[in-house]
């Protein structure tokens, strides 16, 4: 008889717990924003799904299966007032998903991060839980003497599953153990100073995050919300680059300080010098303090992009001032980019924003200022290949690319190689001319020529569209030509909006995600094609892209 | 003169033995698998079904079977009883609130007739937090000592993170299964 109403008892709790589960903030993980969950977490009421709820346990959290665990009357009303909504409200009061995207379900490590952060330091819970942890250590003896007392009564209360002074304690201890390892308190004064003591941890949160998740919500902005951030935290970290920029009067300046600075990214800056000479030519009379900052703050993406070194975002930065000096514009292209013309606002809309889908949005206005000086007319004939959006065509349009950069080992002028390599200021070794006919040339013989590229950049072609742009560029860095860079600069550019839209039906998944964190984080140069390149002539091409493209349409 | 003889016959033979793993959910039984099969610690999920590893120590062959622990698995505990040489139970010593549930799972299987002739192992797992019920108190909160009074049975405190006791506890199985193969039966006289 009694078995018979417990039974009846524990049909009714789950049904009510699988109804809970059928709300729209329980449908999803609270903390990976994945489908499903199975699992709740009873030290806090919110339902996990099982890679969670792993992890939650690592930390002594507790947790429960719906469908393989039975639930009591207490734990379900406990649910009932609880959920994901609640949770949310509480834990993640100050999580700025604008700011800040959810960590990926297949990465652990990040998932374990993230639960630390909320539930552990409570680093987002806002002012009612911040004292926590202090009060807890004070509380802590009196709880385990409550507890020892009652344990040499033998009266367990089994019926309330969490009291909270238990739950408390038992957090109390765990933040205890866990903050023995170094760094690992750094949430507590807030996330800004948190941040601010680990630039590459979070650039690498953040880059991983920035492919994380699958819902497409406001993504642009989302994207240059997120680089505020790390416009803050990189300027400290590039001291030589901010002097430099603010005091310099004259783009020559600038460019010989760049110049000068250390690290590896000689190459780079060479070709930058390179850029900003040409354009500086045309016009470059706004002041350069300004242009500085504005630049730095319009192309956000970029910044995000380009913060893995100092020197690196130096570097990106004098492409940027270039690139002003170039269109002639006043600042904060942004916004008005966003009305202009057809193209954009349909890029705008483009949920996976891969950080070229900003560039492109600051460069294709700038179509009515800059000249047409530049422009060669090969890309355009070879335009028509492009423009069917297909996979295969993307899939073509790699290989195209892959031999294109491939001619350099197999090509008969080592020379060229070499002094790349070396990377010296000698960049004009070779003439257009010379590199249409290696184009076409490994155009037509392309089979061995990948061989020479490392096997990474192979796979990601073929895996992840998205990156197959950057890591082509890889290898590629060193090549010190201008002209070339054009060629190369239209590629990607075409390629980077073939691909943009691709992907946008593909909806990034995570395998390619966990590919885009390693070869991201890894190569602070894979992000150097979008300021690297001449600027007036990859607006034109892209531009012409554009118009083709919807045109057809 | 038979006795040396039988140690050296057992230096060279490795014994197999059936070892079930069982205990309440988030008692740390996989991570104690894992970490006696690769000596690392994995981040692992709520066990649904088992898992099973061949973990060698001291010439013993364990096959160590462990099996999820969550209320609903529980009665699927019994399929594994068959054969088992020895029961690993293993107890979280920070679960004050569900010390209750974990005797009464524990007094269930060691009452099974299946499992009368299998040794028992207690490990009183995170030792390493504070406040932790110690291993005696564990023991005694099982009512290990009334009902294990006439069978083989050995309590160990241990840590499946820091790897502390679990090479004790297995110490003490290899040499207590040995003696069972032995002399045939695990009941003490």
């Amino acid at each position: 008889m009694a078995a018979a109403a417990s039974r009846k008892e524990e049909e009714r709790n789950e049904r009510v717990v699988r109804g809970l589960l059928k709300l729209p903030p329980n449908r999803r993980c609270i903390n990976c924003n994945g489908l499903g969950p199975q699992y709740v977490c009873t030290s806090f009421w919110t339902f996990v799904c099982i890679s969670c709820s792993g992890i939650h346990r690592e930390f002594t959290h507790r947790v429960k299966s719906v469908s393989m665990s039975t639930f009591t009357t207490q734990e379900v009303e406990a649910l009932q007032n609880g959920g994901n909504q609640r949770a949310r409200e509480s834990f993640l009061k100050e999580f700025d998903a604008q700011k800040m995207r959810l960590p990926d379900s297949s990465n652990v490590d990040s998932l374990r991060e993230f639960i630390k952060a909320v539930y552990v330091e409570r680093r987002y819970a806002g002012g009612r839980f911040s004292e926590r942890p202090p009060r807890d250590k004070q509380n802590q003896k009196n709880n385990e003497q409550e507890h020892r007392r009652a344990s040499s009564y033998h009266s367990f209360s089994q019926s309330p599953p969490y009291d909270y002074q238990y739950e408390e304690r038992r957090n109390g201890k765990q933040s205890v153990m866990l903050t023995r390892k170094p760094g690992s308190d750094r949430g507590h004064d807030g996330k800004m100073s948190g941040f601010a003591y680990s630039p590459q941890s979070l650039h690498e949160r953040m880059s991983e995050d920035r492919f994380a998740n699958e819902n497409s919500g406001p993504r642009i902005s989302d994207c240059s919300g997120s680089s505020i951030s790390n416009t803050f935290r990189t300027t400290p970290h590039s001291p030589n680059f901010l002097d430099k920029g603010c005091s310099s009067p004259s783009m020559q300046q600038n460019q010989s300080n760049i110049q000068a600075s250390s690290g590896i990214t000689q190459s780079e800056r060479t070709i930058s010098t390179g850029n900003i000479d040409s354009s500086s030519t045309k016009s470059g009379k706004s002041s350069l303090a300004d242009m500085f900052f504005e630049s730095d703050i319009a192309h956000r993406t970029q910044q995000t992009k380009d913060c893995i070194t100092p020197s690196f975002t130096a570097f990106s930065d004098v492409a940027n001032i270039a690139q002003k000096d170039l269109l002639n514009e006043p600042v904060a292209q942004q916004q008005p980019v966003t009305g202009l013309d057809q193209p954009v606002d349909f890029f705008a809309s483009m949920p996976p924003a891969t950080p070229s889908t900003d560039r492109m949005l600051t460069a294709a206005p700038s179509m009515d200022n800059a000249g047409w000086a530049t422009f060669d007319t090969p890309p355009e004939e070879k335009q028509p290949g492009v423009i069917g959006l297909s996979g295969i065509s993307v899939m073509d349009k790699h290989a195209l690319s892959g031999d294109l950069f491939s001619f350099e080992p197999n090509n008969d002028q080592p020379t060229w190689l070499q002094s790349s390599k070396t990377s010296k200021n000698n960049a004009s070794v070779t003439d257009q001319s010379d590199v249409r006919c290696k184009y076409t040339s490994s155009d037509a013989s392309n089979s061995q020529a990948w061989s020479a590229f490392e096997a990474k950049s192979v796979s990601t072609q073929q895996a992840s569209p998205d990156l197959s742009l950057m890591s082509s560029i890889e290898p590629k860095e060193p090549i010190d030509e201008n002209k070339l860079q054009l060629w190369h600069s239209f590629d990607d550019a075409s390629e980077t909006m073939t691909l943009n839209l691709y992907n946008a039906q593909l909806q990034t998944n995570e395998h390619k995600n966990a590919d885009n964190n390693s070869l991201t984080t890894s190569n602070p140069f894979t992000c150097s094609i979008t300021s690297k390149v001449p600027l007036s002539s990859q607006v034109i091409f892209m531009v012409l892209n554009n118009l083709i493209y919807f045109s057809v349409m | 003169m038979g006795q040396s003889l039988r140690k050296l016959f057992d230096s060279f033979c490795t014994k197999e033995m059936k070892v079930l793993m069982l205990g309440l959910d988030a008692a740390g039984k996989t991570t104690i698998l894992y970490r006696l099969h690769i000596g690392e610690v994995l981040s692992s999920i709520p066990t649904i079904g088992f898992n099973v590893e061949k973990v060698e120590y001291k010439n013993v062959a364990f096959t160590v079977w462990d099996v999820g622990g969550q209320d609903k698995l529980r009665p699927l505990w019994r399929q594994y009883f068959r054969n088992a040489d020895a029961l690993i139970y293993v107890v979280d010593s920070m679960d004050r609130e569900r010390i209750g549930v974990a005797k009464e799972e524990f007094q269930a299987i060691i009452r099974d007739p299946l499992m009368l002739n299998s040794v028992i192992l207690l490990l009183a797992n995170k030792q390493d937090l504070k406040g932790a019920m110690s291993s005696s108190e564990v023991c005694q909160r099982l009512g290990a000592y009334e009902e294990l009074k006439n069978r083989r049975w050995h309590c160990q405190g241990a840590s499946a993170l820091t790897g502390d006791g679990l090479h004790g506890g297995l110490d003490w199985l290899a040499s207590t299964l040995r003696d069972v193969q032995t002399w045939g039966t695990s009941v003490r006289f």
